[in-house]
């Protein structure tokens, strides 16, 4: 059996308290317990739970931006937590993220073409003479205009700012992307727009995805496999197939009973005139 | 909405015929907006962001930029709330109209104890004891589901997390006790079982003290859960108000219809539906219909003019041309927006 793309194998990660005034804390709380999960190609798993379930630690952890306490992160068969620096450095370009902020994660004094330009430069994937053109194709390619490349992010909405916030992830041309609540701080029609993209991204590149929301029903639609977090640990794993209506645990069943949900005026609605349109 | 003036000496608040202007008035960020919202009553407003929902309730809250051209009349309680003078104003805000930020988690004092910010809260708008405010702040505390309130009431804003920092933030807003919550986006940040929790506690607020709510969001179906009646807003108008379920079963407004759309996550379907573009900004708004350039319905009279707000059914506006035809579609004609066809 070939190992999968990503195995990630009990992974647990204390943050110490810190010594500063503003750090400090009496108690040290795990913010992951023996966490273990796997994703191949063209996969995408949800993860979700409430703030401080630690979504976000996982998300740092698997992108070696945290270094897990005990446990494996393993690309492609090689485990990232004992690789030495320079190694791990050409393989964190695999492993991308995508912020939930799009406005506090572009530098504003950067031109959009000059930011994803530099990402290719800087993992010598281009040459100053082809990058261009290659900025210019991953504009396209995520819906965004020509004009673009030559303007700040303050010319963009939140929605167009997140596209290039993926647009910067892929021109690293990683095998899986971390997409960190990457709707929640869009309108929901732009939500639409942006989880489009990214499930466009995935049938065209093959990009393995791991999608954080606190939103279950966002998860449920974009997600066959499911892992559900509390306090730091995996709770439920829901396979492909099942749907998070499903769900066992105790935690997630509350999450559900939790969601306001619009099922009641449409279940109410008796009107015989309406019809499906096409 | 004509009659508006009638109810101005009534209880509550009563927007009429705003209008909010940048750059001298030529930038319109709000155009003719109408609304009211009575003691214990909840009003919903929702629209996407740029919509001028959150300036609104800056509005009635006297907080707008500087500079700003403001035209016509908002009534909290049958007193003008334009005239106010700044000392009149500070006396209203709190526990006349007190509003929940979007993004409070910098709104809190680092060096007091939240503990002592609620006490100091309560303290200031009623003449009850130390003791009692106190035992009355850790209760808020509860309510809005912070654990172990006793204990942490003597903590400092650092020590908690950004969600629970916004829950101790809607505490202290409560505290005053407020004829009028303006609440924009209160919840968005949160887990849905704290959320679940606030929107107990909000109501229980307005059953047991008739505290009316503007409720601003762009979660419908917190909307749904929360308000009587809902107002969506695109680009500065309002195109649509009623009943929330009259409306969201039912809209009148293609925009409407548009955002349901985009709120349905059928499993199976391979595709989200969205609504094509985005909303014209101030200064670029066409004089005709403002959403005609993302309808997938839009006709001839549609871009001939400016739509009026018109009485649709009981206690209903629309402002489409096509507000019967609409009423009886379903949300999946946004399903498909790339192929929109324009007349």
């Amino acid at each position: 059996m070939s190992s999968p793309l990503l195995s990630v194998e009990g992974i647990s990660k204390t943050y110490q308290p810190g010594r500063s005034f503003l750090e400090r804390r009496s108690i040290a709380r795990p913010s992951l317990i023996d966490v273990s999960l796997a994703l191949d190609k063209g996969d995408i798993l949800g993860v979700v739970g409430e703030s401080g379930s630690g979504k976000t630690t996982l998300a740092r952890c698997i992108a070696m931006l945290e270094h897990p306490d005990t446990g494996r992160v393993m690309l492609n068969g090689e485990d990232l937590v004992t690789m030495p620096g320079s190694r791990l450095r050409a393989r964190r370009r695999l492993i991308q993220t995508v912020f939930q902020d799009p406005y506090a994660s572009l530098n504003p004094r950067l031109t959009v073409g000059s930011a994803l330009a530099e990402v290719m430069l800087v993992h010598r994937l281009e040459t100053k003479q082809g990058v261009r053109a290659k900025v210019m194709e991953l504009l396209a390619q995520v819906g965004l205009p020509a004009s673009a490349f030559d303007a700040y992010p303050n010319a963009f909405s939140g929605g167009q700012r997140q596209r290039i916030c993926i647009a910067r992830a892929l021109a690293a041309q990683p095998d899986i992307l971390i997409a960190d609540e990457p709707v929640s701080s869009l309108d929901v029609s732009i939500q639409a727009q942006v989880v489009n993209l990214l499930l466009d991204l995935r049938d065209r590149l093959g990009l393995a995805v791991l999608f954080i929301s606190h939103d279950l029903q966002l998860i449920d639609f974009i997600a066959p496999r499911i892992i559900v977090m509390l306090a730091g640990e995996v709770v439920e794993t829901i396979p492909d197939g099942v749907p998070i209506q499903d769900a066992k645990h105790a935690y997630t069943r509350s999450l559900l009973e939790a969601i306001p949900s619009l099922d009641h005026i449409f279940r109410a609605e008796t009107n015989p005139t309406r019809r499906e349109t096409r | 909405m004509g009659d508006s003036r009638m109810t101005g000496a009534s209880a509550g608040l009563v927007i009429d015929d705003l209008s909010i202007g940048f750059a001298g008035g030529r930038r319109e960020a709000i155009s003719s907006l109408s609304l009211a919202v009575s003691a214990g009553e909840s009003v919903g407003l929702v629209g996407e962001s740029g919509s001028g929902k959150s300036l609104t309730a800056r509005a009635v809250l006297g907080i707008l930029p500087p500079g700003v051209a403001v035209k016509g009349r908002i009534l909290f309680d049958g007193a003008s709330v334009l005239d106010l003078s700044p000392q009149e104003m500070r006396k209203l805000r709190g526990s006349g109209v007190a509003m929940i930020f979007q993004d409070p988690m910098s709104s809190l004092n680092p060096v007091l104890s939240v503990g002592d910010a609620i006490v100091q809260v309560i303290l200031s708008h009623s003449g009850v004891s130390r003791g009692e405010a106190r035992s009355r702040a850790v209760e808020l505390m509860q309510r809005v589901g912070i654990r172990d309130a006793a204990s942490r009431a003597s903590s400092y804003p650092h020590e908690f997390s950004g969600g629970m920092r916004q829950r101790i933030m809607i505490a202290m807003v409560l505290a005053a006790r407020p004829r009028l919550l303006l609440a924009d986006e209160p919840t968005t940040a949160l887990d849905v079982i704290v959320q679940a929790g606030i929107l107990e506690l909000l109501a229980d607020l307005r059953r047991s003290e008739g505290m009316g709510l503007l409720f601003i969001s762009h979660d419908l179906a917190v909307v749904a859960a929360v308000c009587d009646r809902i107002a969506v807003m695109y680009a500065g108008e309002i195109v649509e108000e009623g009943p929330t379920a009259a409306v969201l079963s039912q809209p009148n407004m293609p925009y409407t219809l548009g955002l349901l759309a985009s709120t349905r996550r059928v499993r199976g379907t391979r595709r989200l539906s969205s609504i094509a573009g985005a909303p014209p900004p101030p200064g670029e708004r066409p004089s005709s219909c403002r959403f005609a350039a993302r309808c997938p319905l839009v006709v001839e009279r549609c871009l001939a003019g400016p739509i009026p707000l018109a009485h649709v059914a009981p206690g209903r506006t629309a402002r489409c041309v096509r507000a019967a035809e609409v009423s009886r579609l379903d949300p999946s004609i946004f399903a498909s927006t790339e192929k929109v066809v324009h007349v």
